[in-house]
């Protein structure tokens, strides 16, 4: 019973690895010619998340203290890939305007909390669950404009929506366990519990990132407005009858 | 968290607060995505509404063309079929065998009834297409319409361009001249005005049009009911038109509800 337990939670690894090739695989199927600067956004963050993962495959092999500097990166690098990503597609310009600023105090923050706060803890969960709550209010925002928005496409069909619920359900499912992680990683009951649930919502990341690929790139045709000018009655009432 | 974590258990605060969240996400993206379905088929039905009222529009104008037909027939019947036939009847085979004082008599009054009949072919061919506006443009026919309609005096009427500078295309012009044609028509017919003042002004590459009269006039919410409806053939015709010129036009009544005042904004026609 131990032993397919354990060969359960191998393959699970495998599987989460091997799922973070997938997006690139659909990528080079559905959108190899897509241009936008967007995708070519997503493009880099699944490039960067196969670079992280076997960087620290390896790193976690060799027991190397590079892993934990991975580790805080992974969370800057990945919040700076979404708020691009983001700015490049939140349709109003002052919210637009106000993400660099806020992109700005999370790195400032996390680098903070990296040195000097979380110097010793060994995982820096307060910053992704900064991280996580930036992100989760980012996507809500971004439903929301979608929902006030009057589009002619449909909203799931669009490669936009898919990467945002990506991001969404991602952050949403591993918020509480990351949280939890600073306090909790020497529990040998919750690391099983971290990686099972890590995994699955990776993997769930992933097949929502290759869903993501299959869809159109240009979502949205906004409806022009039907506005009429102020005209000068002054004009019109010129000549006395 | 922590008091939560001793009450609890560490597995079930974990349990549940993922399975909290992604629910949650779940949740939001399904109110997101239901709700986008129920306006794109909202926005559906809107547009097949439309297309129903254009359906309608093309029939009232065809409608309009075969009417317009049936007068032109209907006057070159009655009208240029007879005197052309009395002209013959005195131009008939007997004239060389009559005396040459009644022989000039006849070819004298076969020559009037021809002159009637030119005027008359003269009469159709303006009221198809006015001469003014042909030769001298849409400022022109539009003040000379407004100067046959004062000289009635049945109405004050005025108008007054301000900035046509820059002409709109003669098929634009047409357009416009019938549109602007009808809505007088029906203001001197309906609305007891005692005045109509037309202005027309020019803002970019919008050209605008309005004509203000005191009578009883209708509003943008009239309009839209009578274009809909199955009466108001002049008023379809008036939207077709709107259509085909990719204008707007609005129906309004001024603050002082004294005047009431119709507006149309023409975009100007890309040069070819």
């Amino acid at each position: 019973m131990k032993l397919n337990v354990t060969a359960i939670l191998k393959t699970l690894l495998y599987t989460g690895i091997f799922s973070t090739t997938l997006p690139l695989v659909f990528y080079l199927l559905f959108k190899l010619k897509g241009k936008g600067k967007s995708l070519r956004v997503v493009l880099f963050y699944i490039l960067y998340c196969i670079f992280n993962e076997a960087l620290s495959f390896y790193l976690q092999r060799i027991q190397s203290e590079g892993f934990l500097f991975l580790l805080y990166s992974f969370t800057i690098v990945e919040f700076s890939f979404f708020c691009y990503f983001m700015f490049l597609i939140l349709p109003h310009r002052r919210i637009r305007n106000s993400i660099p600023l806020i992109w700005l105090a999370f790195i400032a923050f996390a680098i903070i909390d990296s040195i000097f706060i979380n110097k010793d803890v060994g995982f820096d969960s307060f910053a992704i669950g900064v991280e996580s709550i930036i992100i989760i209010l980012f996507c809500i925002y971004y439903l929301y404009t979608q929902l006030k928005g009057v589009y002619d496409l449909r909203i799931y069909s669009s490669f936009n929506f898919w990467v945002v619920i990506t991001f969404l359900i991602y952050f949403c499912g591993t918020f509480f366990l990351y949280l939890m992680t600073d306090s909790m990683h020497h529990s040998v009951s919750f690391q099983k519990q971290y990686f099972i649930i890590n995994i699955s919502f990776n993997i769930l990341k992933n097949i929502l990132l290759c869903i993501a690929m299959t869809m159109k790139l240009n979502d949205t045709v906004n409806q022009q407005k039907n506005v009429i000018p102020e005209l000068d009655d002054e004009l019109f009432f010129s000549q006395k009858i | 968290m922590s008091f939560l974590q001793t009450t609890l258990g560490v597995s079930s605060v974990l349990i549940l607060g993922t399975l909290g969240m992604f629910f949650m996400a779940i949740t939001l993206v399904s109110i997101v995505v239901f709700h986008q379905r129920r306006v794109i088929r909202f926005n559906k039905q809107i547009q097949k509404m439309e297309e129903e009222r254009q359906q309608m529009l093309l029939r009232a104008s065809i409608q309009f063309q075969e009417e317009e037909r049936q007068r032109i027939a209907a006057d070159l019947h009655d009208d240029a079929g007879p005197l052309l036939a009395t002209a013959r009847l005195y131009l008939n085979e007997n004239l060389i065998h009559q005396e040459p004082a009644l022989q000039l008599q006849s070819i004298f009054s076969a020559k009037q009834i021809i002159d009637d009949s030119i005027q008359l072919i003269r009469n159709i061919s303006h009221s198809l297409m006015p001469p003014t506006l042909k030769n001298f443009g849409l400022e022109a026919a539009i003040k000379d319409l407004f100067d046959k309609i004062n000289g009635s005096g049945v109405i004050n009427s005025s108008a007054r361009f301000h900035d046509n500078r820059q002409r709109l295309s003669d098929e634009q012009e047409l357009l416009v001249f019938r549109v602007l044609q009808e809505l007088v028509t029906n203001i001197i017919k309906h609305s007891s005005a005692g005045f109509i003042h037309l202005t027309q002004n020019a803002q970019g590459n919008i050209v605008y049009f309005r004509i203000h009269h005191d009578g009883k006039g209708i509003l943008q919410q009239d309009f839209e009911k009578m274009e809909q409806g199955s009466a108001g053939l002049g008023l379809k015709n008036i939207q077709s038109r709107i259509r085909v010129l990719k204008a707007k036009i609005h129906f309004e009544i001024d603050n002082t509800h004294t005047y009431y005042k119709v507006t149309i904004e023409v975009p100007r026609e890309p040069a070819k």
